[in-house]
């Protein structure tokens, strides 16, 4: 059964390869059998090269006496397709990138590599990271283990579906709005969105730069922190990367007592747009958290209610200028005219899909002379206020708490038609990116059979904390490693 | 006012013309949208966006990065080891 193996965690995988009992071999061959029968109908992957990885995976297991202390060792770690891998494909689910392959690594998998990890292939994402869904990807839809016939959320649905699907223990995200954590709560796995600067952003594809994170998906808290202590590290290539002040030690942080931490609950997440059922879900989980000592309160931060208007200023605004690098000239295809605006026009014209295309126009818009005062200052006026009350939320509280989603995962085409009613699936999220602090989204159990997440929301580099919570929480809830409809479909 | 035409050609954006209807009502909606920020107070807030802090600054030397052949090499019409551009002067420019 290829499964037993490929659903052991990383932290599993790291047991049995100190007791000698699994070679990196046998880890990734499994890992590779279990895409083979799963990914056909879930379409996790964009790009992977079996060969290649087994490859990789012997030159592992000779360096195991180096590399065996290593926090990623011999883990098969899955990477969404807007981190580049030198001499790998990187489209970012873009047409514009077709054939684009990168000559240098993005400083995480640089990070992995010198962790002993196993990069597994590329995961498949809406175009360039815009969207919830993955219904935006170029190269179709990744679809939901829990139910193939609901997105896996967006945009990292990729890497949620394949950790879900017990293809990989841990992939990599990286979160916009919501990107990492959305598609987590969706999948019933694992997902954390840092704080701004801890994850180096040196060779991710730039969709907003000032919100952009990348992260860890997986599906136990200890992998998650596992994953932080290989790559978060300081990276002068990306002018934003940070050190933690507070040391790393993210595994330490998991047997932290809990008793006494002090929980807010913002009112603003579970009223109007929150479906019942989520919010009944998510209260559940804070009675779990109460018996385990901590004290939660309800309370107010009626800013976070302008997140998702100043982010679709914000976010279009520095999309449009990031990705004016696309022009046919440097990377992927490039249209055959005489003319270097049309050649430029023509290539973005067809390379880019329509939402990337609302995004630019919409960015170009608000940054354009007569309106750059009214709608990006007014925006980035708003960004500050938001952020100065989550700073002051956390004098008093430990960590905050919301759901994830206003709901579970949605059918496709069912918010296609208005980009309003997509943009909504973040509604819960984007106040982290704005803020730049980190959220943890754990799964609380399903509803309807469907995966609910609960977001635990940190003051700036209080990444210990949720996870110390997070462990407990799962610990005590019984809601660590959900299992997914399609590893029971016997059809499978 | 939200023009798409002009906004698509700052954009170098070539929009089919198919689409451009229901693009142009669609980014209206999402500005009708954000519009609502406009009525939040930010008169007493000070400073901008996520933080005051002075950007890093490089020291500003010389990095290898790579051999430059590569780079060219990703583009999709090279001339050598040079980018290959449509000719960016016109006649009457020289």
């Amino acid at each position: 059964m290829p499964e037993a193996i490929s659903a052991l965690s990383a932290t599993e995988l790291r047991v049995a390869y100190r007791s000698g009992t699994l070679s990196v071999r046998e880890v990734a061959a499994a890992c590779l059998k279990q895409t083979e029968r799963l990914d056909p109908r879930i379409k996790a992957f964009l790009h992977i090269d079996p060969a290649a990885v087994l490859s990789r995976a012997v030159k592992l297991d000779e360096r195991r006496a180096e590399l065996i202390d290593s926090p990623l060792y011999g883990i098969p770690v899955a990477l969404k397709d807007n981190i580049s891998t030198a001499g790998t494909p990187t489209t970012c689910g873009s047409h514009i990138l077709e054939g684009y392959i990168p000559i240098y690594d993005a400083g995480v998998v640089e990070g992995l590599e010198r962790n002993g990890a196993l990069p597994f292939g590329k995961t498949n994402l809406d175009e360039f990271a815009m969207g919830s869904s993955t219904e935006n990807s170029a190269y179709g839809p990744t679809r939901n283990p829990w139910d193939t016939t609901r997105v896996p959320g967006g945009s990292s649905g990729g890497s949620a579906a394949a950790v879900s699907a017990r293809m990989v223990p841990i992939a990599l995200g990286s979160d916009t709005g919501g990107s990492i954590r959305q598609p987590a709560a969706l999948t019933g796995v694992i997902g954390l969105k840092c704080t701004y600067g801890l994850i180096s952003r040196y060779g991710l594809v730039a969709y907003a730069s000032s919100l952009d994170q990348i992260g860890p998906i997986a599906r136990s808290v200890e992998d998650i922190a596992l994953t932080l202590e290989a790559i978060a590290f300081n990276d002068p290539r990306d002018s934003t990367s940070l050190s933690d002040p507070r040391g790393g030690r993210y595994l330490n942080a998991l047997d932290r007592p809990v008793t006494g931490l002090r929980a807010g609950l913002p009112a603003e997440f579970f009223g109007e747009g929150i479906d019942p059922k989520m919010r009944t879900s998510v209260l559940e989980a804070v009675k779990t958290l109460e018996k385990l000592g901590i004290k939660v309160e309800e309370c107010s931060l009626p800013s976070l209610r302008h997140s998702l208007p100043a982010y679709y200023i914000l976010a279009p605004a520095e999309a449009s200028s990031n990705l004016a690098r696309f022009d046919g000239i440097r990377y992927g295809p490039s249209a055959d005219v005489p003319d270097i605006i049309e050649q430029y026009s023509a290539t973005r014209g067809s390379g880019f899909g329509a939402e990337t295309q609302r995004r630019i126009l919409l960015g170009t818009f608000v940054l354009s002379s007569g309106y750059y005062d009214a709608y990006y200052l007014k925006a980035m006026k708003v960004r500050r206020l938001i952020r100065n009350e989550l700073q002051k939320a956390f004098e008093k509280y430990d960590f905050l708490i919301s759901p994830t989603t206003p709901d579970t995962a949605f059918r496709f085409g069912e918010k296609t038609a208005d980009p309003l009613q997509m943009y909504l699936s973040d509604i819960c999220t984007i106040g982290a990116n704005l803020a730049g602090i980190p959220a943890l989204s754990i799964p609380c159990g399903l509803i309807e059979g469907l995966p609910a997440g609960m977001q635990l929301w940190g003051p700036h580099f209080g990444e210990r904390t949720l996870l110390g919570v997070a462990k407990s929480y799962l610990d005590a809830s019984g809601c660590n490693g959900l299992r997914p409809q399609i590893l029971k479909d016997g059809q499978l | 006012m939200f023009d798409i035409q002009k906004i698509a050609k700052l954009a170098r954006l070539n929009l089919k013309p198919e689409t451009e209807s229901e693009l142009s009502t669609q980014v209206k909606n999402i500005l009708g949208y954000v519009e609502a920020l406009q009525a939040v107070d930010t008169s007493t807030v000070e400073g901008y966006g996520l933080s005051d802090a002075s950007p890093h600054f490089r020291p500003d030397e010389p990095v290898e990065r790579g051999d430059p052949e590569l780079r060219v090499r990703i583009s999709a019409r090279t001339q050598g080891d040079l980018f290959f551009v449509p000719k960016v002067i016109g006649e009457g420019d020289a």
